[in-house]
């Protein structure tokens, strides 16, 4: 059985995992599709974020990365899709959306159903028109158009890491969340670029020096956003924001956020600024490996925590149904992506041949 | 004992004879040139394992000190209720005991990499050889201690016979 059609059958699997749910336990179901949905939406995003950089800025990374980032950054359309579950579930999954609770909140100029809804279908939107311009096509973006596409991404991933996650309880606030969440996305899509070109793809010692010292980069940023929202929070001690971290700490998801810091903090760190670890195939892609496994558990954190009725085995059977699919697109485009740069690189061949006899 | 140095014109000669040197028994060599050539270390054996050590160890030390210090400090000697918070506010000491480590790092760092270099040192004989001065320009030169003089600087002359114009100056005591 082929990889494609492996993943399909995963995806399947978990569908029907969730459309049985449905029926027992629609909250469970709603709360687990949210949770998946965060961790696979920051792929193709942050795979965006580092195509229209690496178009902007080149560099040897780039010539490794490129074919997985292009194929993951062409699933967005796909996550577009699953999105709409929760645009129709509104009230079973955010507090401000069920009118018994919002009596007493004060921003809901902002987070109410149709200005929520509509935002959320401008940011899909224009992502997946991004993800079409700049990953289904092999040419690389004209700078006006990255620059552009990477200001626009850095605002509306924002506001929907605010919208998506962080209005599950629509009484707290950190301005300094979005930031923190994009740097997972990016965190997470270099992760999985890395392991794709370490373990199936050209990436030579000095492909894979570059992409560990970009990994240490990413992770050091993550990790400071992190730590400082927790910092600043832990200092004031305020009852109205250290109740997320309340949720958050006590507990089974205490020991998730231990893990969490240091699977996608403290030990790729240490392993990645030793040498030979980042020389190594098998070293560089372990390492790749766990902070997506982290960042996985990161985003259920992120998620689960805050919403009645905490964890739910909907979650990962959620994140099988979104990856299964995923992974079948991904592959598909991967092979795409390869066959236009076996193209390109033929065609510049024959380019110099000519010049070499003309 | 008596120093010589032996004056190239290009790296890739000075390399050549660095390693028939080697070859030849000379152990205790040295090498001036006016920029890092390629594969020099290796030859002399001295690529450092040392340093990387040194200063993993000052980060560590500088992290447990900088941490000690503001525990004892908060907890053991002015133990102060702020806000409520534990005495171990182990958050709120992460940042300084991370700066402390990074400074212990640099410091550390910086003067083992002077004591490994054997710096800072304001005079040795070989400034006294006519000519040396160009070892910061378009010089390559090999320091060779002989040690009974007369039998290696017989051989040191056989090894260097393939080399035509080099010249071959004596260190003053």
């Amino acid at each position: 059985m082929s990889g494609r059609a492996a993943s399909l059958l995963v995806g399947a699997t978990g569908l029907v995992l969730c459309a049985v749910g449905l029926v027992f336990d629609p909250g469970a179901v709603l709360r687990g599709w949210l949770a998946a949905f965060a961790f696979w939406i920051g792929l193709p995003l942050g795979a965006l974020m580092l195509l229209l950089a690496h178009d902007l800025t080149g560099g040897r990374w780039g010539r490794a990365a490129r074919e997985p980032l292009r194929a993951t950054a062409a699933t967005m359309p796909l996550l577009a899709v699953c999105l709409l579950p929760i645009l129709f579930a509104l009230p079973q999954l955010y507090p401000w959306a069920r009118p018994e609770e919002a009596a007493n909140l004060k921003n809901l100029f902002y987070l109410n159903a149709p200005f929520f809804v509509g935002r959320a279908l401008v940011f899909v939107g224009l992502w997946s028109l991004l993800s079409l311009v700049a990953a289904w096509r092999a040419a690389a973006v004209p700078a006006p158009v990255a620059v552009t596409g990477l200001i626009l991404l850095a605002l509306t991933a924002t506001l929907a890491a605010f919208d998506w996650t962080m209005s599950l309880e629509p009484d707290w606030g950190s301005s300094i969340y979005g930031m923190m969440v994009i740097s997972g996305h990016l965190l997470a899509a270099l992760a999985l670029a890395t392991l794709v070109a370490v373990v199936a793809g050209p990436a030579g010692e000095g492909e894979r020096m570059d992409l560990g010292s970009l990994l240490i980069a990413g992770l050091l940023l993550w990790f400071y956003l992190s730590f400082m929202q927790f910092l600043i929070i832990w200092e004031e001690d305020l009852p109205k924001e250290i109740t997320w971290y309340v949720a958050r700490l006590a507990g089974g998801w205490g020991w998730v956020a231990v893990l969490g810091a240091l699977g996608q903090g403290a030990l790729p760190f240490f392993a990645l600024i030793w040498w030979p670890v980042k020389r190594s195939r098998v070293g560089l892609g372990t390492v790749c490996a766990l902070l997506l496994a982290s960042h996985l558990l990161e985003c259920w954190w992120l998620v689960l925590p805050g919403t009645p009725g905490g964890w739910t085995w909907f979650a990962p059977a959620a994140t099988l149904a979104i990856g299964g699919f995923w992974a079948a697109l991904f592959l598909g485009r991967l092979e795409v992506a390869r066959r236009q740069s076996a193209v390109e690189a033929a065609d510049a061949a024959g380019l110099l041949g000519e010049a070499r006899h003309g | 004992m008596s120093r010589v140095l032996v004056v190239f014109d290009s790296p890739d000669r000075m390399l050549d004879a660095l390693r028939r040197l080697r070859e030849a028994g000379f152990a205790r060599l040295e090498v001036y040139s006016p920029q890092a050539v390629e594969g020099v270390d290796e030859l002399l054996g001295r690529r450092s394992r040392a340093l990387p050590l040194v200063i993993i160890a000052a980060g560590v030390a500088g992290a447990v000190g900088g941490f000690l210090l503001q525990y004892i400090g908060m907890a053991v000697h002015y133990p102060l209720n702020i806000g409520g918070r534990p005495l171990n506010s182990w958050p709120a000491f992460s940042t300084s005991t991370f700066e402390l480590a990074a400074l212990a790092m640099l410091l550390v760092g910086t003067l083992a990499f002077f004591a490994l270099c054997r710096l800072p040192r304001l005079y040795d004989p070989v400034f006294e050889v006519p000519g040396m001065e160009r070892a910061t320009q378009d010089r390559f030169l090999i320091g060779v201690d002989l040690r009974e003089a007369s039998i290696d600087r017989e051989r040191l002359e056989r090894v260097l016979a393939r080399f035509d114009g080099v010249r071959i100056e004596e260190v003053p005591e």
